[in-house]
C-alpha cells in the first residue's frame, strides 16, 4: 500500500486519508523488534548527553521520526516539531498505541518544559532551548520539591539573588527525578522572601554543568535510585534564563503540576511493569500458578480468588475510565470529572495490586536477592516496594484529595 | 445504537441520545420528584402507575423492543442512560422487567405498557439462569420462583423451566394462572414470590442464550438506576456538606469529610465507567463489573451519606434514607458485588 503524497501532510484536512498513509508510513517505518514492546508513556528514548539508545532499532526509530518533525509532533515546525493538528495527533497516538510502538523521544523536556517555554518563554529561550529538545540533545529534570517543602510546595527556600545580569542561587532541591543524567534543570526558586509565599517565587533555567551544583542519589527502600538530591552553592544563572517574569514562578507552575499528575496516573494504571523479567505479569496468572486451581477449576484459595478478581476488576475500571477520557476529548467535550481522579485511582490500585502479588507468592516473594528465589519474584518484590512511592511522588493522595474536594466537589474552605 | 463495524465505540452519548435523555429528565423533572416517591410509600403504592403511562407514551416502555413490534428500536446504550434518571428520581417503574422481557418477546405487548415480569430465579442466594428446576410437561408448567421483580403486578410472566429431556424453556403464563405473593421488602417495590401450579402456558421461541442475555440487560438495568440513586444521594449530601455549619464553619470544610466525600464521589465515577462499557460493549464480564461497581458504590454514597447528614440522616423524614432502602434492594438484586467478583473469576477461568 502507497500513500497518497502529502496524505502525511499536517495540512491534510481528511482524518481517514492521514490514518491510511500514517499506518503504510508505520509499516514501512516502524523497527519491527520494537513493536508491541511499549508500556508505559515513560519508556522510550530520553535523549540528553548522558545516555545514549538503548540498541540500534530505538535510534533509527527516533531518526524516522525526528525528520518527519514527529518527536514532538505537536510543536511548530520552526522549532523541529511536526505542526500536527490536534485531530492528526489522536490518530497519530492511536495508530502507535495499535502497534504497541513507544513514543520515539520521552522526558521531562517534551512533556513539561516544552510546552511551558512554548507558551511562556521569549523568542531567545524558545529558539535555544526547544530545537535541542526536538532533537533529543538535552535531557531535562525538575527542580521543585525541597526537604521542607513537599506538599507545601510554595513554602520552598532555595534562594535567588540578582548580582548584575545574574541570579546567585543558594539552597537545595530534593525527590528530583534523574537529575543525574539531566544537562538541564527548570527550578522554582525564592526571590522574595517578605511576600505571600506564592508571590515570592521565580521560574529558572539551569544549566546542570554550572560550577557549585551537586547532585547525590536517593536510594529508596526498594533498592533503585530514581531520585536526586541537587545542592546549590552559589550558582550563578543569567537572568536572561528566567521564565515570565520574576515573582510570576508559582502561576508558571500551576500550569505544569496538572500535567505531572496526569501523567503519573496513567503511566501506573497503563498497567505495565517496567521490568522486563515481569512482563507479561498479571496476579491472575500467577495465582493460578502459585496456588492452582482445584477440582473445580476455581482457584484453591477462594480468599485469593476473591481478591484477584477484585485487582482484576479494579485495572479494569481504570483501563475504562482512562478511555472514557479520552473519549470524551475526541469526541469534542470538555474534560470531564473522570479525568481528574485517574492519579489517585491509578496509584492506589496499583499498590494494591502488587500488595496482592505479595500475599500470592507467599515465602517465595520475600527474597532480596540471590538464590533460591527466582528473577521473576525479586523483581515482584522490588516493584511492590517501589509502588509505595506512588502515593507520594507527583502529588500525594493526601493532596489529591483536597484538590478534589475543592475543585471538582466545590466543598468550602 | 450499534457501532460502527470494525470500529470501538467512544464511550461518550451522541447528540441524539442526549437529546432524548434532556425529554426524559423534564418529563421526570415533573413527574417524578422526590416528594412522589415519598407520597407513594406513604400511600401503600409499589408502583407509579401514572408516570408508567408517561413513560409508555413517550416509547420507553419500548426502548428496547423493534419497531415492528411498536417499540422504539433502540439498544442498551439509550435503556442505561434511561435508567440512570430513573434512579437518580427514585422513581417506580417496571422498567427493569420492560427492558428484560422486551426484547426477549416483545409479542408479549411491554411496548404499550403491558407489565410482563420475569420470573427465573429459583435460588435467593444463586442468581443464575440455568439453575432451574420448574418443569415443562408440553401443556403446564409447575415449579417457584422465589424473587420476581415487578412480580406482584404483573399482568403475565415469562418463565423458565425443563421439558421432559432437560432442556431449558421460556414460556408465556398469565398472571391469573400463576399463585402470586407479593414481598413487603425494605425498599416498598412489588417484588414477589411466584408460584406455578400446572399453569397452562405456551412455549416461546427463545432459548437458555437468551435467557442470559436477557438477564444481563436487566442486571445492566439495576447498575444504572444504581448509578441514577448514587448521584442523588451524592448531591444531597455535597450540599448538605456545603450549607451545614458546625463550630462555626460548613462541614465541608472539614478535610476529614472533604476526603470521604472524595472517596464517595470516585466509585460513583468508576461505576459509570463500568455501565457505559456494559451498554456500548455488552459482555458477561462488563455486566458484571457494571453491577459490581454500581452497588460497591452506591452502596458506599448511601451509607456515607445517612453519616454524613448526622441525627436528620437516621430519622424517616430525610430522603437519604429513602435512597438508602432502594440502594441496598438494588445492590442485592441480580447478584451482589462479591457475586458478581465470583462470576468474573469463573469467566477469567479461574
Amino acid at each position: 500500500m502507497t500513500a497518497a503524497p502529502g496524505a502525511l501532510s499536517p495540512h491534510n484536512t481528511d482524518p481517514g486519508a492521514f490514518r491510511t498513509a500514517l499506518r503504510a508510513w508505520l509499516l514501512d517505518h516502524a523497527p519491527e523488534p520494537l513493536r508491541g514492546t511499549a508500556s508505559t508513556p515513560f519508556q522510550g528514548y530520553w535523549g540528553g548527553t548522558t545516555t545514549g539508545f538503548e540498541n540500534d532499532h530505538q535510534r533509527v526509530w527516533f531518526e524516522r521520526c525526528l525528520e518527519r518533525g514527529w518527536t514532538a509532533p505537536r510543536w511548530p515546525s520552526e522549532y523541529g516539531g511536526g505542526d500536527m493538528p490536534v485531530v492528526q495527533f489522536r490518530i497519530f497516538q492511536e495508530e502507535l498505541r495499535a502497534m504497541g510502538m513507544p513514543l520515539p523521544l520521552v522526558g521531562f523536556g517534551l512533556t513539561m518544559i516544552g510546552p511551558i517555554l512554548l507558551s511562556e518563554g521569549t523568542d531567545a529561550q524558545k529558539a535555544r532551548h526547544v530545537p535541542p529538545i526536538v532533537r533529543g540533545e538535552v535531557r531535562w529534570c525538575q527542580g521543585y520539591s525541597e526537604p521542607d517543602a513537599g506538599s507545601d510546595l510554595a513554602s520552598l527556600r532555595t534562594r535567588a539573588v540578582l548580582d548584575g545580569d545574574a541570579w546567585v542561587v543558594d539552597g537545595q532541591k530534593i525527590w528530583t527525578s534523574h537529575a543525574e543524567k539531566s544537562d538541564w534543570i527548570f527550578c522554582l526558586v525564592r526571590t522574595d522572601p517578605h511576600v505571600k509565599k506564592q508571590a515570592g517565587i521565580t521560574f529558572l533555567l539551569i544549566d546542570m554543568r554550572s560550577e557549585g551544583i551537586t547532585t547525590r542519589p536517593i536510594e529508596l527502600i526498594s533498592g533503585s535510585s530514581p531520585f536526586c538530591e541537587v545542592f546549590f552553592d552559589g550558582v550563578r544563572v543569567p537572568a536572561a534564563q528566567t521564565v515570565g517574569t520574576v515573582n510570576d514562578g508559582w502561576r508558571v507552575a500551576k500550569a505544569l503540576l496538572r500535567h505531572e499528575r496526569g501523567m503519573v496516573g496513567e503511566s501506573v494504571a497503563a498497567g505495565g511493569a517496567r521490568v522486563d523479567v515481569l512482563k507479561p505479569y498479571t496476579v491472575r496468572d500467577h495465582a493460578i500458578e502459585a496456588i492452582g486451581l482445584g477440582a473445580d477449576g476455581t482457584l484453591a484459595d477462594p480468599l485469593i480468588r476473591d481478591a484477584v478478581a477484585a485487582s482484576e476488576m479494579e485495572q479494569a475500571l481504570m483501563r475504562l475510565t482512562v478511555r472514557r477520557a479520552n473519549d470524551a476529548m475526541k469526541a469534542g467535550d470538555a474534560p470531564g470529572a473522570e479525568s481528574s481522579i485517574l492519579k489517585v485511582v491509578g496509584t492506589e490500585l496499583n499498590q494494591r495490586r502488587w500488595k496482592l502479588a505479595m500475599r500470592i507468592g507467599g515465602p517465595d516473594a520475600l527474597g532480596w536477592s540471590g538464590a533460591p528465589y527466582s528473577d521473576r519474584d525479586l523483581a515482584l518484590c522490588r516493584q511492590w516496594l517501589r509502588s509505595r512511592g506512588n502515593t507520594i511522588e507527583g502529588g500525594s493522595s493526601e493532596i489529591q484529595r483536597n484538590i478534589l474536594a475543592r475543585t471538582v466537589l466545590r466543598m468550602p474552605k | 445504537m450499534t457501532p460502527r463495524e470494525g470500529a470501538t465505540p467512544l464511550l461518550v452519548l451522541d447528540e441524539d441520545q442526549r437529546m432524548l435523555l434532556d425529554a426524559a429528565r423534564e418529563l421526570l423533572g415533573v413527574e417524578a420528584p422526590l416528594s412522589r416517591a415519598r407520597a407513594l410509600r406513604d400511600a401503600g403504592q409499589a408502583l407509579d402507575h401514572s408516570l408508567w403511562q408517561h413513560l409508555t407514551d413517550q416509547g420507553w416502555a419500548g426502548v428496547a423492543v423493534p419497531e415492528a413490534h411498536g417499540g422504539l428500536g433502540l439498544g442498551m446504550v439509550e435503556a442505561a442512560a434511561f435508567m440512570e434518571v430513573v434512579g437518580a428520581h427514585l422513581a417506580a417503574t417496571p422498567m427493569v422487567s420492560a427492558l428484560m422481557v422486551g426484547p426477549l418477546a416483545p409479542r408479549l405487548g411491554t411496548a404499550d405498557g403491558r407489565i410482563v415480569a420475569l420470573a427465573w430465579q429459583e435460588s435467593a442466594r444463586h442468581p443464575d439462569p440455568s439453575r432451574v428446576a420448574s418443569t415443562w410437561n408440553g401443556r403446564t408448567v409447575t415449579g417457584e420462583k422465589v424473587v420476581v421483580l415487578d412480580g406482584a403486578h404483573a399482568d403475565a410472566f415469562v418463565v423458565s423451566a425443563r421439558d421432559g429431556s432437560g432442556h431449558l424453556v421460556l414460556l408465556a403464563v398469565d398472571a391469573v394462572d400463576a399463585t402470586v405473593a407479593p414481598l413487603h421488602r425494605v425498599d416498598h417495590r412489588d417484588a414477589a414470590r411466584v408460584r406455578f401450579d400446572s399453569a397452562p402456558a405456551r412455549v416461546l421461541d427463545a432459548h437458555l442464550a437468551d435467557l442470559e442475555a436477557a438477564v444481563d440487560r436487566g442486571t445492566v438495568a439495576l447498575s444504572a438506576e444504581l448509578l441514577g440513586l448514587a448521584s442523588t444521594s451524592l448531591d444531597l449530601t455535597l450540599d448538605y456538606l456545603r450549607t451545614r455549619e458546625q463550630f462555626g464553619r460548613p462541614l465541608g470544610a472539614f478535610q476529614a469529610l472533604q476526603h470521604r466525600a472524595v472517596d464517595a464521589f470516585i466509585g460513583v465515577e468508576l461505576a459509570r465507567s463500568a455501565i457505559l462499557a456494559a451498554a456500548f460493549e455488552p459482555s458477561a464480564l462488563h455486566t458484571s463489573l457494571a453491577k459490581a461497581q454500581a452497588s460497591i458504590a452506591a452502596t458506599k454514597v448511601a451509607e456515607e451519606g445517612i453519616q454524613m447528614h448526622g441525627g436528620i440522616g437516621m430519622t424517616d423524614e430525610h430522603d437519604i434514607g429513602l435512597l438508602f432502602k432502594r440502594i441496598f434492594v438494588a445492590a442485592a438484586s441480580h447478584g451482589d458485588a462479591p457475586w458478581h467478583r465470583r462470576r468474573w473469576a469463573t469467566l477469567r477461568g479461574y
